[in-house]
């Protein structure tokens, strides 16, 4: 056994240590006060002690050594030093267990090994039975996949076969695995476990992405709360994966827009990491099941390869895009990761809703000036194929802002409380919004109603009008050509932006802090501002969309400039509607579908109507079971007799594809920090210990020496003492 | 005004210069002491009276008692022998030590004095020997006052120092007292007690009686000290030792009473006798138990 010890209960008091050189400390400031004297009997005294006073000096240096080592040992003892000892358990102890069994049910654990005929926590299940079937009847178990719901265990504790149900019973779907929480909570059911000896086992496949970088403040943490335990438990992490794994999988599928026209391609990026050696691969991206790309991945090369096409839907509606690994060689032991699908919204017809005032007198407003641009359909020919069909409002309308996807406000007119409300409902719920403000904005309005001091649609207060007045016009200047929308006129537009005339424009107070400036005018104002408001977007000018202020109406700048803008506020950028394989997918119902039906398709095809004992909620649908990867449709008949279509996508988490190991310099912290077992080999089928690791406390036997310290203290004041016999004081003869 | 039992409190005595007078004033503050007590034994003026008759001698008429009782007695002194007695003053440095009002020296010096005084009142031969290293001086008994008179001038110059040799001191010494003498040894004793005692019987073998008064100050029989002291030897100032005097207190006590039954035992076992003097004690005290030393030996 180490002497030393491996542990202190209480390092916090080391300080106190210290105290152990108070005698010495004592004795040297004592020593530095002494007074001198001359004496009569000193040398008399000397001659006939001369030995003894050797030896009350050795004494004295005894004495200090005896109490500095005695105090020593009792701060020692307050540190709480404690050795670990293994101890052999034999068979008939009479020693009961607290099991407590922990699984990994991350999809990564849905791997299967080529030699094996099921997944990885197939494998984990077969191990956790062995041990269960080690227990005795006196021995209790608890059976945990988190992240699980706090379970307060009751009296089942020692209903084993209650715990082999719940085995039987575990399923995939756990979400991500994280390791120390998975610690973290299983040392907190171990303490709920009243037994002899605590045990941990962690059936994990040693993702790497369970581990996060080292965090040593959080192993010390989880070694505290193990080491407050007694017992403590121990705790051993089962390797249910594969040291060599072969899986091919597609890493990243992303277009650029989950909503495009039909008359426009969108751009789709794909990033694939095929499996070292995989030959005879290909990459297949269908939609709606029809072949729209068909690649081969090379044998050789990087271990993650980007793939980036574009595609021009012809038909609106939803379209299901899938990309998928194909060919020779393509199946592997997780099969999840091997396509990524999305869901995008194809439409042939967008409103564009364009609010505006009264127009002068005599000259058309920006609206009719953008109604132009957005659809020219005037003068021979057939009329562009593009999407937008502009409809020139005089107020907002809840019914057409319910279908559109962008607003258009052609100056600032002063609107109705109510139509403000619904124009901004719209923007927090995602919608796009184009705000020109020419000369008829009401600029108090604007203040009060549409900046509100920064928490409106507005991206700053309008200031003055600001006009040129020496005839000379402003410019445009600082235009941010790497924005979306402005990219089109990197090149040779650039310049022709440059000699954009500008005669009017609205000066604007400081904008607000996350709003961007996208360009400003050659007086230094911001031009074009763009900025977010909840969910939607809005971008505003400070000049009006007809020619009066400026003559990009006029220019061929503007038809490509309003039609990117539309698109970036309508059909931008959003987030994915779906959810990672285990999640919960999010429906949202109209007031009059809450009591439909309502049927789901699962990837594989099978229907279900959903009741409301099944997910339907007041508002929505939530949908818990998407352990298959590709599209639900949700089938959600209508008060009318219609039916909505609702298709959303599931995708293996690409993080869970990722089978990586934790490497083993983290596996060896682990070990060293909180005095893990590992099951190196994954064949390995863990027993339960034969040994029980035993805290042996120190501070009784550092009490105990202090204690023969103090008594060889007393020995020796006194030992010297009493060697001599009482002496009568001198007197007369 | 001074009172009379001042001259026995060894710190008033101290104030007095002259040992000529302290002398006087402790004898006779002494004696007064003893007439109030009525303490008969222990006189050494007279013993007894005896009725006069026709031929004696009329300086010892008591005409105090004629006074009285209108009769003539004659006063009879105890001792009519002519005794020589040498006083040995130790020198030494040691003696030089004090913890209160009185160095042993002085106490020692006005002890001697007085008893001096009182030897020569008792018509003996009294002479001094001052002893340090060796024999410093040697003033020869003689009943007279003027070598009284130089013994008060040689005790008064005396200054402690160098170190203390009795034993050779005391051979020296016994090379010139006559035997029957008497030897008066006051000293501190603070030496190796084999050589105290070698030179005591010395003396003895010289056929003089001996009485040995050591002299002590109260403080340097313990070391009265709770702290560290830095400790250095008056006698040999290069000895130096630092010590815990809480440490070595009881060492130190038991030496020196293992010192002082040894030279007690070896007085003993020479027929000498000792007393051990304090020099907080008055002199009445001291005084009264070296006279019951010399009455015995009478």
């Amino acid at each position: 056994m180490n002497p030393l010890p491996d542990t202190f209960h209480n390092p916090y008091l080391w300080p106190l240590l210290l105290f152990a050189l108070l005698p010495m400390l004592l004795y040297l400031v004592d020593r530095r006060r002494a007074r001198r004297l001359d004496w009569p009997a000193l040398r008399f005294f000397l001659t006939r002690q001369r030995a003894r006073l050797r030896w009350i000096r050795l004494r004295e240096a005894l004495l200090i050594l005896v109490r500095s080592l005695a105090l020593f040992l009792v701060v020692y003892a307050l540190l709480g030093p404690a050795t670990r000892v293994e101890r052999e358990l034999s068979s008939s102890s009479s020693l009961n267990r607290g099991l407590v069994l922990v699984f990994d049910t991350s999809f990564s654990m849905s791997y299967r090994p080529a030699e094996e005929a099921g997944d990885l926590l197939k494998r984990a299940k077969t191990r956790a039975r062995a041990l269960l079937d080690e227990l005795r009847p006196a021995d209790s178990a608890l059976v945990v996949s988190p992240p699980a719901t706090d379970r307060t265990p009751g009296d089942d504790l020692f209903d084993l076969e209650k715990r082999r149900l719940e085995l039987e019973e575990l399923e995939l779907g756990g979400g991500p695995f994280d390791l120390l929480h998975a610690i973290d909570d299983a040392i907190g059911k171990a303490a709920l476990l009243s037994a002899d000896i605590r045990e941990i086992y962690i059936f994990t496949d040693h993702q790497a992405g369970s581990l996060p970088a080292k965090e040593e403040r959080s192993l010390e943490f989880l070694a505290s709360r193990l080491a407050a335990l007694d017992p403590a438990p121990s705790i051993t992490l089962v390797d249910c994966g594969t040291p060599e794994t072969s899986n091919h999988r597609i890493v990243e599928f992303e277009s650029d827009s989950l909503v495009t026209g039909t008359d426009s391609a969108i751009g789709f990026h794909v990033r694939v990491a095929p499996a070292p050696g995989a030959g005879g691969l290909h990459l297949r991206v269908t939609v709606d099941g029809e072949v729209i790309v068909s690649r081969p991945l090379e044998e050789e090369g990087p271990a993650t390869r980007e793939l980036s096409f574009s595609h021009r839907f012809s038909s609106a509606g939803t379209a299901r895009v899938s990309a998928e690994l194909v060919g020779e060689g393509a199946g592997d032991g997780l099969p999840g990761d091997d396509a990524r699908h999305l869901v995008i919204e194809v439409l042939d017809r967008l409103e564009v809703p364009i609010i505006q005032g009264s127009p002068d007198k005599g000259r058309a407003g920006g609206g009719h000036w953008l109604d132009l641009a957005l659809f020219p359909r005037y003068g021979e020919g057939q009329p562009p194929k593009v999407i937008f069909r502009p409809v020139i409002l005089g107020s907002a309308e809840s019914g057409i802002l319910a279908r559109s996807r962008v607003l258009v406000l052609s100056g600032i007119p002063s609107v109705e409380p109510r139509e403000l409300e619904l124009i901004e409902n719209f923007v927090r719920r995602g919608g796009g919004l184009l705000v020109f403000a020419d000369a008829a904005t009401d600029r108090l309005f604007a203040n009060d109603r549409l900046w509100q001091e920064g928490r409106g649609l507005l991206p700053a207060a309008l200031l003055k009008r600001q006009k040129s007045e020496t005839g000379e016009a402003y410019h445009p200047v600082a235009v941010n050509l790497e924005h979306p929308v402005l990219s089109i006129f990197k090149g040779v537009s650039e310049a022709d932006l440059g000699r954009l005339a500008i005669r009017s424009y609205w000066t604007t107070g400081p904008v607000k802090e996350k709003a961007a400036i996208l360009s400003r005018t050659s007086g230094g104002s911001p031009w074009i501002i763009e900025h977010s408001l909840s969910d939607g977007r809005v971008i505003f000018f400070a000049t009006g969309a007809d020619p009066a202020d400026t003559d990009l109406p006029r220019t061929p700048l503007f038809v490509p400039l309003l039609h990117r803008l539309i698109r970036y506020l309508a059909l931008g950028p959003s987030i994915a509607i779906g959810c990672n394989q285990g999640g919960t997918l999010e429906v949202a119902l109209e007031a009059d579908e809450r009591a439909a039906e309502i049927r789901l398709t699962r990837p594989n095809g099978e229907t279900e109507k959903i009741t409301n004992s099944t997910g339907t909620g007041k508002r929505g649908v939530s949908w818990r079971k998407t352990t298959q990867t590709g599209f639900y449709s949700f089938d959600i008949g209508q008060g009318n007799s219609g039916k909505r279509t609702v298709t959303l996508a599931v995708n293996m988490d690409p993080a869970e594809s990722n089978l990586e190991r934790i490497d083993a310099d983290s596996l060896e912290l682990l070990e060293r920090k909180l005095g893990i077992d590992r099951l190196r080999h994954s064949q390995d089928r863990p027993g339960l210990r034969r040994s029980v690791i035993v805290e042996l406390e120190h501070w009784p036997y550092a009490l105990l020496a202090s204690l023969l310290l103090l008594f060889c203290e007393l020995v020796l004041l006194r030992g010297f003492a009493s060697s001599r016999s009482p002496v009568p004081a001198g007197g007369s003869s | 005004m001074t009172e009379l039992r001042d001259f026995l409190d060894p710190g008033s005595v101290a104030q007095l210069e002259r040992l000529q007078v302290v002398a006087r004033k402790i004898a006779e503050g002494f004696l007064r002491g003893l007439h109030r007590s009525s303490a008969r034994g222990s006189s050494i003026e007279y013993a007894e009276h005896r009725p006069y008759v026709p031929g004696d001698d009329l300086k010892h008429l008591d005409w105090r008692s004629y006074a009285r009782t209108d009769r003539f007695y004659l006063k009879q002194f105890e001792d009519e022998t002519n005794l020589r007695a040498t006083l040995v003053l130790d020198t030494s440095a040691s003696m030089s030590f004090s913890s209160g009002e009185i160095t042993k020296l002085r106490y020692a010096s006005c002890l001697a004095a007085a008893m001096a005084y009182l030897l020569l009142g008792q018509r003996d031969a009294v002479g001094l020997a001052l002893a340090g290293e060796s024999l410093k001086q040697h003033i020869p008994p003689r009943a007279s006052a003027e070598n009284l008179a130089g013994i008060y001038g040689a005790m008064e110059k005396a200054r402690p120092e160098g170190r203390t040799d009795l034993s050779k001191v005391l051979s020296q010494l016994a090379e010139r007292v006559d035997p029957g003498s008497l030897t008066i040894l006051i000293s501190d004793l603070l030496d190796d007690e084999q050589s105290v005692l070698s030179g005591i019987s010395q003396l003895r073998q010289r056929g003089s009686e001996v009485i040995v008064l050591q002299v002590l100050d109260p403080c340097e029989k313990e070391l009265p000290f709770n702290s560290w002291m830095v400790l250095r030897d008056i006698e040999d100032p290069s000895i130096e030792m630092r010590l815990d005097a809480r440490q070595l207190a009881e060492l130190y006590r038991e030496n020196f009473i293992e010192h002082q039954d040894a030279i007690r035992k070896g007085c003993s076992a020479a027929a000498v006798d000792y007393l051990c003097l304090d020099t907080s004690a008055p002199f009445a005290n001291t005084l009264g138990r070296f006279l019951h030393l010399r009455s015995r030996q009478r």
